[in-house]
């Protein structure tokens, strides 16, 4: 029986569509009967897309903005 | 400098072409950070990183009329900048293939610490939703994203650059195993201890700011 452990573990396999089909389907089943797994994997896909909002800084060094500056110019 | 601007890929590759200046220095305010994190995963030194990301965005500057758009701009960058650290790490003597690279650094291979399972593999205690996401869009907050950045700076070496070129940057695994060439698992493996550690920080954070004991 797939065991939370193993759903955690896996997870990001899942995410990537990397399960063979048995791997698969008991993880489906495990999410169907674990409301805690199901949460978990929600907060996994909203991190991967937090991830993805990360701004840009703003702080390239000076000189090195420049530099560049200088490169385009020519 | 505006980087929130969104460029239609085919208008900044001609508008590098033509030299333009906002142009460049969009490219570069837009992608310094994740080039900057990706080099330093793949070099020991900050400097020396600093000084190959640099390097790279001359190269794309003076290369940029033969980019032909077989792959996307950003992945043809990032191409530059790991093939150019790794020749400056070969000539340094400072940085080994990324397969061993910071392997005293990283973290225990277990995923789990042992109280997050009970003995049978389940959770010790219920999962909640993060107090940090948004009802309304259900994300993640903007505060929330920013801890997540902060966090990301503390991840060792290779999970940083993973993380960064999969899930900041969105490149696919195929195009990152091929970058830095290592395997499918190998990647995955790096990239779940990442997330992992990610969300347990930030797990950390939620428990700090809803503790009014814990803020001093």
């Amino acid at each position: 029986m797939t065991t939370c452990r193993e759903v955690s573990s896996l997870i990001t396999d899942y995410l990537d569509g990397k399960l063979g089909p048995l791997q698969w389907l008991r993880f489906q089943l495990h999410l169907l009967v674990c409301p805690s797994c199901r949460q978990h994997l929600a907060n996994m896909r909203q991190l991967v897309d937090a991830l993805g909002r990360i701004p840009p800084e703003t702080e390239v060094p000076l000189r090195v903005v420049e530099r560049l500056r200088g490169l385009a110019q020519l | 400098m505006d980087v929130t601007r969104e460029w239609d890929e085919a208008a900044l590759v001609e508008a590098l072409v033509r030299g333009e200046e906002e142009a460049f220095l969009w490219l570069v305010h837009r992608y310094w950070p994740s080039m900057k994190r990706v080099a330093g995963g793949l070099l020991r030194s900050d400097n020396v990183a600093e000084e190959v990301v640099q390097e790279t965005f001359e190269a794309v500057f003076k290369e940029i009329a033969r980019f032909r758009g077989e792959s996307s701009l950003r992945t043809w960058m990032f191409r530059i900048l790991v093939n150019r650290a790794r020749r400056v790490g070969k000539r340094e003597a400072r940085s080994i293939p990324f397969s061993g690279l910071g392997r005293q650094r990283e973290e225990p291979r277990r995923d789990a610490p042992e109280d997050e399972f009970t003995s049978r593999g389940h959770w010790s205690s219920p999962v909640h939703g993060w107090r940090m996401v948004d009802p309304q869009s259900e994300a993640i907050s903007r505060q929330g994203v920013q801890l997540l950045a902060e966090h990301l700076e503390d991840l060792p070496e290779r999970q940083r650059t993973i993380v960064t070129l999969r899930d900041v940057e969105g490149l696919s695994s195929k195009e990152v195993c091929k970058m830095l060439d290592i395997s499918e698992g190998n990647q995955r493996v790096l990239l779940h201890r990442g997330r992992t550690a990610l969300r347990r920080a930030l797990e950390s954070d939620e428990t700090r700011l809803s503790d009014p004991g814990a803020r001093a």
